[in-house]
This record gives C-alpha cells, sequence and structure tokens, in this order.
C-alpha cells in the first residue's frame, strides 16, 4: 500500500520544465550569505575624488570657528584647487565635506532639504543633534555599500554652539573640537597646542587659518585656499578666503 | 579596542568603560559615555564597531521603552538580556552588528546580576566578565580578587586596581572610566576620585 511517506515524483511527470533543468545547480550550490562587512566588493578601485583634506571645527567662547582647505585630488593629481568645503545647509548650520565629494554635497544637499521640512512641519529651528542624527541614520544604513565622508555639522540652536562630527561608517560624536581629512594629524598639532576655551574671536579665527595651513603645508593632498567661517547665535558668516601661499610667505615672515 | 568590565557585589552590579572615541590612529574624545542606562535598573556598556555602538543600543533601548509602555511592565534583567541575544542572534547573518556588550541590573527579588554577550550572539550569565584587551590585564585580578559579598567600596577599589594594570601595562592610553553602578535605588554615576 502506498504510504505518504514514500512518495516520490516520477521523473518527467512535470514535464520538462525549466524548473526541472534547474535543480541539480540548486542543489548543489553552495549557500549564500552575504558578507556584512563587504557589501559592496571592489569599491576601492573605483576613482574617488576629494580623498585627501583637512577640515577642522572648534567651539569656544565666542562659538563655532569652521576651516577648511580647498584641493579636490584624484590620486596623485590636482584635481581642483577652488573647491568650496563647506557646505552651507542653512543659515545656522554648516556641514564640511572631507572624503568622497558627491557623497558629502549630495547628502548634505538632502540634510538641508530634511532640516527645511523640519521647519515647516515644527514651526521652529532643527537642532544640530537632531541634524547630525538625520545624517548618521542616513549613512548608517548604508554602510558597507562604499559611501566615503567625513564630515562635521556645526551650528547654534536653542542649546548654544554645537559640532557634530558624522561619517560613512554611520559613526556620530559630540564634542568641542574636531579636524578630519587625510590632514588632520598636522592641524590637531597645531590646533591642540594652541586651543584654549577663553579665546578671543580674532585669536581662534587665526588659530583655525594657522592650523588649516600646517596641514596644506605637510599634506600632499591638502592645499588651495585656506577658508574660515564663524557661527554666533546670529548664525554663520564667512571670514575669510586666503591663498595658502600668501599664508606661507606671511608666516615665514613672522618667523624670521 | 574597547575595554569594558563589570561584576556583581553584595548588593549591587557595577560596570566599568573606558572613554576613548578612536579611529585608526587618532582618539577623537576621550571623555565618550560608553554605558546606556536602558531603564531605571539597568545598564549596558557596549564596545566595537562605533557606529554599530550608537544604533544597535538605541534600537534596543526604544523597543524595551515601548514594550514597557504597551505592557505596563518593565522587562526584568533576564528577560532583556534574553531579548537583546535574540535580536543579535536574527540579525547575524543578516545585518551583522559588531557589538560586545554586558548588562547589569537589578531586580526585585533577584538582587543584582550581570549578562555577558558578544557581537556573535552568545550570552552568558557570569559573577564579573570583561570585553576587549583590557580583559587580559584585568581578568586574572578578578579571578583572584573578586568575592561574592564585596562591598560597595570594596568593589570600586578593586576596579581601581584593573584601571591601573591596564593603564600601566597596556599599549594603549586609557585616562579616563566611566563607572556606573546599579542597585535597589537604580542606576547612578560614580564619580572617580583622582
Amino acid at each position: 500500500m502506498a504510504s505518504a511517506l514514500d512518495y516520490t515524483l516520477p521523473v518527467g511527470a512535470h514535464g520538462t520544465g525549466a524548473a526541472d533543468r534547474l535543480a541539480p545547480q540548486l542543489l548543489d550550490a553552495a549557500p549564500m550569505l552575504p558578507d556584512p562587512s563587504e557589501r559592496c566588493p571592489g569599491v576601492e578601485k573605483h576613482v574617488r575624488m576629494l580623498h585627501g583634506t583637512t577640515t577642522l571645527a572648534f567651539k569656544y567662547q565666542g562659538g563655532v570657528v569652521v576651516a577648511v582647505d580647498s584641493r579636490a585630488s584624484a590620486g596623485a593629481y590636482i584635481a581642483s584647487q577652488t573647491v568650496k568645503k563647506v557646505i552651507e545647509i542653512n543659515p545656522f548650520l554648516l556641514g564640511t565635506m572631507a572624503g568622497g565629494a558627491a557623497d558629502c554635497s549630495y547628502w548634505e544637499r538632502y540634510l538641508g532639504m530634511r532640516c527645511r521640512m523640519f521647519e515647516l512641519d515644527q514651526k521652529k529651528r532643527i537642532s544640530v543633534a537632531a541634524a547630525s542624527k538625520i545624517l548618521s541614520n542616513i549613512t548608517h544604513s548604508y554602510k558597507g555599500y562604499g559611501l566615503s565622508m567625513g564630515t562635521m555639522i556645526c551650528g547654534w540652536d536653542e542649546s548654544g554652539p554645537q559640532i557634530y562630527y558624522v561619517d560613512s561608517d554611520g559613526d556620530r560624536l559630540h564634542h568641542h573640537l574636531f579636524s578630519v581629512g587625510s590632514g588632520s594629524t598636522f592641524a590637531y598639532g597645531v590646533l591642540d597646542t594652541g586651543y584654549r576655551y577663553d579665546l578671543t574671536k580674532d585669536e581662534a579665527l587665526a588659530l583655525a587659518q594657522r592650523s588649516i595651513f600646517a596641514a596644506t603645508y605637510r599634506d600632499a593632498y591638502s592645499g588651495g585656499t585656506v577658508r574660515v567661517y564663524h557661527i554666533d547665535q546670529k548664525g554663520w558668516q564667512r571670514m575669510s578666503e586666503t591663498d595658502s601661499m600668501e599664508l606661507y610667505f606671511k608666516f615665514r615672515q613672522e618667523k624670521a | 579596542m574597547d575595554f569594558l568590565i563589570g561584576f556583581t557585589g553584595k548588593d549591587y552590579a557595577i560596570i566599568a568603560a573606558d572613554a576613548n572615541a578612536a579611529r585608526s590612529i587618532m582618539v577623537y574624545s576621550q571623555q565618550l559615555d560608553k554605558i546606556r542606562e536602558l531603564d531605571s535598573h539597568k545598564l549596558l556598556a557596549v564596545g566595537g564597531d562605533a557606529a554599530d555602538c550608537i544604533q544597535e543600543p538605541e534600537y534596543i533601548q526604544k523597543n524595551m521603552t515601548l514594550y514597557a509602555m504597551r505592557n505596563g511592565v518593565q522587562l526584568t534583567t533576564h528577560a532583556a538580556a534574553n531579548y537583546i541575544r535574540g535580536e543579535k542572534s536574527y540579525n547575524l547573518r543578516r545585518a551583522m552588528s559588531q557589538v560586545d556588550m554586558l548588562l547589569v541590573g537589578y531586580d526585585e527579588g533577584v538582587g543584582p546580576s550581570l549578562y555577558f554577550l558578544d557581537y556573535l550572539a552568545s550570552m552568558q550569565k557570569l559573577d564579573y566578565a570583561s570585553h576587549g584587551y583590557g580583559g587580559f590585564f584585568c581578568n586574572s585580578l578578578l579571578d583572584t580578587h573578586w568575592r561574592a559579598d564585596l562591598t560597595e567600596e570594596q568593589g570600586l577599589e578593586l576596579l581601581e586596581r584593573c584601571f591601573k594594570e591596564v593603564q600601566t601595562r597596556f599599549m594603549i592610553s586609557m585616562p579616563n572610566f566611566t563607572i556606573k553602578v546599579v542597585d535597589k535605588n537604580g542606576v547612578r554615576t560614580v564619580e572617580r576620585k583622582s
């Protein structure tokens, strides 16, 4: 007597459909498990603009100072000396750009849209904490897909001056002093030694400019123009844009 | 490179974590709090991938709060450990997060407890545990000096011994540590006397 347990499908009972021809392949194939650390293999081989950069931002008694260089490089080639690495998200929020230029400008533009949506919705300005969290949620959701960005979201909100570091790994840090990019170690050197919370505005701006210059001098991937921004309760202001060569001669003269 | 350490004592549990936020060769901050307060009587210390250390505990905490609001009761520490272990296990071969954890809590009728969870979703209830390279230097100290009836003062003293050993023998600089305690009155941060 036939039992349900020893039921086998006679060969060809289904006809000779495509499904039958696939079966051995399906059986032989090892299970494909995604490697979460490598969702986009080979991504490191692509050309990446703006991989070398120096950016910095710090809080002090008078607000926030943001300073950046302006060089874009693709390998050993200098692609541009006039890049705007400070992204003006809205009158109270600035984002800095390091890593992939397209990733940074695209997602920070999108962040600007989300911040405006928040304003229309809630009838108040978004906090820097919330804005940076939107960005870090995005970068975390694309983790492993090859995004490349290291950015500082700086601004002034109800709780005062704020700086958040957000990167393409999905990391988000709150601190009073950051420097990001290939030249950041050089910038930190000058910045850490010269930094005090009670710096005057002029001292703070000079220190930021000096730190970025120090990085453009030592880091081959940083250079061009040193741009300095300042943020206080009235929003951000562009303070200076100086060619790094001009700064070189100025500082050399001061040393002599 | 994170260092987490924790143990239970007489009527409390204590955990500590280093305060470094580092990336490749650089330290971004030495004031990072890696111990999240999940609810009034639970603490979760996290270490591993920096980004996942923000996202995963936040997800867990929000879901535990949601559970408490829906059901009118909070998860016990044992239940929370099993919930977290379940989430980690479910996600292990989907979107794995590389986060090691220590969970401590205090429950009425149970007392203090400590759970060790690693990024591969293993879970173990232990009296004392650590994560990271710091464990190489401190586990022997805990093996030698830990007792079930340690008072809070003795517990803090033992922690300080561990910190001292890490600061003398470990290559990576860890100048600051966060210490948090949970007992019947809830969670609190302990300031280190220096």
